[in-house]
């Protein structure tokens, strides 16, 4: 049998159809995807420790979500939905890699991202964080991210990862005395205030 | 085992994520982040992961939400056409089985005929086939075309259908 492809008029009549597809249409999507997709690259990115690995998973997140029937309580409930869809993405993707294929990966590409940073401190920053997230575990990075540069609460980020709350409090205080040490003596903000 | 808690942790990361921090935030929640072990804690690395979600927010260049938009919608379009030309494949791949079978059918059914014509001529064939031989073996063929006539044509006949039918149908059915 011949694969199966679209002419440009089923490609005009598929634009057609979207909204009849997906349970959302193209003007809720815009506003949601500008709030969202910037922050969500973001999330992607830095547990992934791969740009180019993050455009594609954003791309396929945003299919998975604009394809589920669920039905959202809220503006929070959708976007949370969102990133563990992009979180179940990043599992699936690491379970095709060992961890030391994946470990080899995210050092090689860690001086590649920090080398066009403009300021110096800020630069050194940002290499020793990424330095210490890539020998981390990746449930400890998601978790980090989720509650220190996204300022999720606890239910928010048990939700994403599919963990139980009340084992939630004791990963992440795992997760920052592991960072807090792979980091050394941390840079307190605004202590000579 | 207790884990070392502050009620005031939550307010000092929503402060640093904010951007209200250092400058812009209460006095006091600064005052007591430099105490607190906990908020210290939690302040150095809120801190270094808002830098660095602002420097990937800064870098980062997501295509447009038209493009994602109309990306999704062509290829639920082509899962949908995949989905549909799933069971006309099965249909495909039945039929041809189907024919094997019914080919494979036809010749057991011919064969004993055919061997028992060709067998009450072998020793006919030794000599040259003369217009007296030609005479002996048409009554033979004409018993084998009775003999096939009445079920055999109906069976290739079913056979063709079998292996027209969903050729026509794909060619019908498919892009161009």
């Amino acid at each position: 049998m011949r694969e199966v492809t679209l002419s440009d008029v089923e490609r005009l009549g598929a634009f057609g159809d979207a909204e009849r597809t997906f349970l959302m249409t193209e003007e809720a999507f815009r506003a949601f995807y500008e709030q969202t997709a910037r922050p969500l690259w973001a999330y992607l990115a830095r547990i992934t420790a791969d740009s180019r690995l993050a455009d594609d998973l954003l791309q396929e997140t945003y299919y998975r979500f604009l394809r589920t029937r669920a039905e959202f309580e809220s503006d929070d409930h959708r976007r949370n939905y969102l990133f563990r869809i992009g979180t179940n993405l990043v599992r699936d993707h690491w379970r095709r890699f060992t961890t030391e294929d994946r470990h080899l990966t995210e050092s090689a590409r860690v001086e590649e991202r920090v080398a066009g940073a403009p300021e110096a401190d800020r630069a050194v920053r940002r290499l020793d964080l990424a330095r210490a997230m890539a020998h981390m575990k990746p449930r400890e990075r998601s978790l980090l991210w989720l509650a220190y540069a996204q300022g999720c609460s606890h239910e928010e980020i048990a939700a994403v990862l599919g963990l139980k709350k009340a084992s939630l409090k004791a990963l992440l205080f795992r997760a920052r005395k592991r960072l807090i040490a792979l980091l050394g003596t941390p840079h307190v903000p605004g202590a000579g205030r | 085992m207790t884990l070392p808690e502050c009620p005031l942790e939550r307010e000092v990361i929503a402060a640093i994520v904010a951007g209200r921090w250092p400058h812009d935030c209460d006095e006091l929640l600064h005052v007591h982040a430099a105490e607190c072990g906990v908020c210290k804690e939690v302040a150095a690395i809120a801190d270094l992961l808002r830098v660095e979600r602002e420097t990937l927010h800064e870098e980062v260049n997501v295509p447009s939400a038209g493009q994602i938009w109309w990306r999704a919608a062509i290829r639920a379009r082509l899962e949908a056409s995949r989905q549909a030309a799933r069971p006309l494949s099965w249909l495909f791949g039945a039929s041809v089985a189907c024919a094997a079978g019914l080919a494979a059918s036809l010749v057991e059914l011919l064969w004993s005929p055919v061997r028992q014509v060709v067998g009450g001529l072998t020793p006919a064939w030794t000599p040259l086939l003369g217009v007296g031989e030609i005479g002996r073996l048409l009554p033979a063929i004409a018993d084998l075309t009775s003999l096939t006539a009445t079920g055999g044509f109906l069976l290739l006949g079913a056979a063709a259908c079998l292996v027209l039918a969903p050729l026509a149908l794909y060619f019908a059915l498919s892009d161009d």
